[in-house]
Order: structure tokens, then C-alpha cells, then sequence
């Protein structure tokens, strides 16, 4: 099963938060790693499957921006 | 050979003519017809070995292809000369005769050195790593990898070309003195994925706001992405967020312009359209594209026209990059120095991430948007578009002066006297 990383800014803090609550109360990727920002209302998810992606769209809610993880060019 | 015939100019020899050969390739299964060809004397001299396939390169006249023909064993295939893909590059290259120690140079930093020599400030490379080398003595403790288990390795070999530019040191062993060598170094490895520099910008702000780098930070970035940011906005990017929240702690952040200035699409000389896009063209940021030795970037073949075009996908109130650095010559990749055409607008974005260090050790209570500035008012301007090379060529030794230390103390920078 193939997973991927999304780093999701949300416009609060308080909307942030709230989308981790959800998050661990969630079956299916309650346990999966939040690396959550002290000091953006920004939140990295680690290891969520593929399919998975439009519910998690759900629980951000529309204000939210969801990026999957990208990787960088290397400028040599 | 030949004979005397008279003219009405005088007695002349007339040679008589060779007739004309061909060069041609001829294959043949039959082994015993390949043995023969072998050692005819139509036979062009190979230059190595035989290598076990039955083809010899022999030069003929038509004659003999006609008898070759006859043959109907052999298969004649007449030399062709292939195109180059690329103009030829002249052979003593100027790169190739060239250092960073001739870079340093360039930019004014030997000057700038008998004032400062960096000590004090920390330069973060947020890179693939750092090799642990003799010029690298100063490591910072505060060096993390989320990915990796050390920080002081680099397979690639990039991040280490980077920290050399901006803080190697000949007094420890390095070959060449980068910009600011007696600067800390902070080895930031990652895979460059986006989530892990947003865990390391974390990392470096987190120790920034506990009192870590009390002599300053300065970030420095030589990677980016290839295209526009069709999917997110500007102020929606959790990086740009970050990067904002940094600059307003007080750390600087050097990012490389990116070389995507692309010779199949677009003129090499052209100065549009944009292609430095994303975080790399924020106004927080110093944006730095690469010039050659001449100081151009919109010289086909040459490949540092291939430095990214501004005026920036994000930026706003200036245009990008905000200046430009030499990068060519012999310089440190992985374990190795290698003569390179150019080190891209990679090797450029240390070169201002040193500059920083310089003007951060002789005042760390320097704002990112004074060192911005500095560095902008005091680059030599060049005859080109500011969408090529910004304010110009940076110089080590005209931004101390301009940040008042030097022959011309006490420059306004800023709206005040620094």
C-alpha cells in the first residue's frame, strides 16, 4: 500500500489543533506521525494512504491548503 | 612520377593524379573474407585492438568499391562525420584554469578579510550533507539530520561544494578559504523532500527563539523547485510561513535563484521569462543567480546562462534575483576538488550566505532586511538586465564599507546609520 506525506497550513491555530483531535481519533490514521509546528499553524503528516487523501481534504476543511511532500531540485 | 610536356609558359612536370579515395566501413561475416580484409592495404590503422567484431575501416577508390561490391559478401557503409549536439567548447577554457581561490578574489573577499573573517555566526547548510573534512573544523553541535544518522556525511557530495564556498578554511586544511572561513558550520541533511526542510527550518527557529546563534544565522538554501507553484499560494505555503517567521527572529535566509533558464526554449541572452519561482523569490529572502568569469550570464555555450530569470514568482516589492556571484574553476565536491565550467546558482548562494556571516561578525544585531540591503547596495552594478543579474556582482569589501567598517564608515543603510 503505497503512503504519502502532507504538510497542511491551515489560517489558525485553533483549526489546526482541531485537525490533529480528528486525526487521532481517526480508525484508520489515528496513529500516523503529526509533526506539528510551533510556531506556523502548519502540520506535517507522515505516512498516509494514497486513497486517503480526499478524506483527509474532509477533515482539513476548505480553508486548509494540503500539499503532498515534494521533493527539491538539487541548483548545481 | 610523370613527365615533362611543353607549354607556352615553359616546360612543366605533370604528375599524374592519385585518384580519390573514400573512407568507408566494411563488415563482412565471411571470416575468411574479414582475414583478408585485415590485412589489406586499403587497411586504415585501428586504434586499439581488435574487438571481435568483423569490421575494418579502410580507405578505397571507386574502383576498388566497385570490386568490393562484386564480392556480394561485404557490407559497405561510407564514414560519415555526426554533428556535435552543443558548440564546441574552446579547448583552454578559462574554468579550467581556475579556483576558488581566483573566485574569492573576484568578489572581493581577500580584501574584506584583513577587516573580518566571519568568526561568530553560524552558516546553516541545508543540504545533503557535510563530509567530514580537515576545513571544516568549526561544526556547530546544533547540526541535525531527521533522515539520516549523522549530518556530517554527504553522499552526493553538493552540500559539502556549498559549505566550502561559504565557510571552508585553509588554516585547517582546506585547499581554499570559502567566503567566511572562520564562521561555524551547520549541517542541516536531508533528502530535500519538502517536509523534511520544514522540520529543520523548525529545528533551526526552535533553537534561534531558545537564545542558540546569539553572533547570528544565516540559512542557506541551493535547491529549489523546477516550476511554477500552480497548486498553492504564496502565503498558503507552509515553507514561505516558516521562512517569514524566521526573518522576523532575525535569521537570514540565502537561497540559490535556481538554473532553469532553459537554452532549448528560450534564448540564452534572453533576460525572460521568469523561472525563479517559489520561496527562492521571496522578498525575505537574498535571491542569488551566477555569472562566468566575464561577469555574463547570457553567453551560449556557456552554461551559467542558464541562471534562473527574475523578476521572481513570489516577489513583490523587488525584482529577482537580488544579486549575482562568480562561481567556475576547481572547487571542493564530496571528497574531491573538481575544475567545473561553473558550480550553478548552487555555488552562488554560498558565496552570499559567507557575505552575511562577514557582515554579521562585525555587527550580529544586523536586521535580514540590513543585510539584504547591504548586499544589494553594495554589489557592482553590471551591464545587464536586473532580471539576469539583479543589482549586480557582489563584493565582500564594498559591503563592509557600506555596512560602516572600512574606508567609508557610517553609510546610511536602512533609513539609519549602521
Amino acid at each position: 500500500m503505497s503512503t504519502e506525506n502532507y504538510i497542511i497550513s491551515f489560517p489558525s491555530y485553533e483549526a489546526r489543533d482541531a485537525f490533529c483531535q480528528a486525526v487521532r481519533n481517526h480508525p484508520e490514521y489515528g496513529k500516523a506521525p503529526l509533526d506539528v509546528s510551533r510556531f506556523v499553524p502548519t502540520v506535517v503528516i507522515h505516512d498516509v494512504p494514497a486513497a486517503e487523501r480526499s478524506h483527509l481534504e474532509a477533515l482539513a476543511g476548505d480553508d486548509a491548503s494540503i500539499l503532498p511532500d515534494e521533493t527539491f531540485a538539487l541548483h548545481d | 612520377m610523370g613527365k615533362y610536356v611543353e607549354t607556352n609558359v615553359g616546360i612543366v612536370r605533370v604528375r599524374r593524379l592519385r585518384p580519390e579515395k573514400r573512407r568507408v566501413l566494411l563488415h563482412t561475416n565471411n571470416t575468411r573474407r574479414y582475414e583478408r580484409l585485415r590485412r589489406s592495404p586499403w587497411r586504415v590503422p585501428p586504434f586499439t585492438r581488435p574487438l571481435g567484431v568483423p569490421t575494418v575501416v579502410a580507405e578505397v577508390t571507386d574502383e576498388q568499391l566497385r570490386q568490393i561490391h562484386d564480392w556480394g559478401d561485404v557490407e559497405v557503409t561510407l564514414d560519415t562525420q555526426f554533428a556535435l549536439t552543443a558548440s564546441a567548447v574552446p579547448s583552454a577554457a578559462p574554468w579550467q584554469t581556475k579556483t576558488q581561490a581566483d573566485v574569492m578574489r573576484h568578489i572581493n573577499a581577500h580584501r574584506a578579510w584583513t577587516i573580518t573573517r566571519g568568526a561568530g555566526p553560524v552558516i546553516a547548510v541545508i543540504d545533503t550533507g557535510v563530509n567530514v573534512l580537515p576545513e571544516f573544523r568549526r561544526r556547530s553541535a546544533w547540526s541535525r539530520s531527521f533522515v539520516y544518522r549523522s549530518p556530517w556525511s554527504d553522499a552526493i557530495g553538493h552540500g559539502t561544494m556549498c559549505a566550502a564556498i561559504a565557510c571552508g578554511s585553509a588554516a585547517h586544511g582546506g585547499r581554499y578559504d570559502g567566503v567566511a572561513p572562520e564562521a561555524d558550520l551547520l549541517s542541516a541533511r536531508c533528502e530535500l523532500r519538502l517536509s523534511e526542510v520544514h522540520n529543520l527550518l523548525e529545528h533551526l527557529l526552535g533553537l534561534r527563539r531558545d537564545g542558540a546563534f546569539p553572533k547570528g544565522l544565516v540559512v542557506c538554501m541551493s535547491f529549489g523547485v523546477p516550476a511554477a507553484q500552480t497548486a498553492v499560494t504564496r502565503a498558503a505555503y507552509p515553507l514561505t510561513r516558516l521562512i517569514q517567521a524566521a526573518t522576523a527572529a532575525g535569521v537570514v535566509f540565502v537561497c540559490s535563484a535556481g538554473n532553469y533558464h532553459d537554452h532549448h526554449t528560450h534564448t540564452p541572452s534572453a533576460d525572460r521569462p521568469n523561472s525563479i519561482w517559489g520561496v527562492n523569490s521571496l522578498d525575505d529572502v537574498i535571491s542569488v543567480g551566477a555569472v562566468d568569469w566575464d561577469e555574463t550570464n547570457q553567453r551560449y555555450p556557456w552554461s551559467h546562462a542558464e541562471s534562473s530569470r527574475g523578476p521572481g514568482e513570489w516577489a513583490s516589492t523587488v525584482t529577482k534575483p537580488d544579486v549575482v556571484a562568480p562561481t567556475y574553476g576547481e572547487v571542493l565536491y564530496g571528497r574531491s576538488y573538481e575544475h567545473r565550467e561553473w558550480w550553478g546558482t548552487s555555488g552562488a548562494a554560498p558565496q552570499v550566505a559567507g557575505l552575511a556571516a562577514l557582515l554579521l561578525s562585525i555587527n550580529p544585531s544586523f536586521t535580514p532586511a540590513q543585510i539584504l540591503q547591504i548586499t544589494r547596495q553594495s554589489a557592482r552594478r553590471l551591464n545587464a538586465p536586473k532580471t539576469c543579474v539583479g543589482e549586480g556582482i557582489i563584493d565582500c569589501e564594498a559591503a563592509l564599507r557600506v555596512a560602516g567598517v572600512g574606508s567609508a564608515r557610517g553609510k546610511a543603510v536602512g533609513g539609519g546609520t549602521v
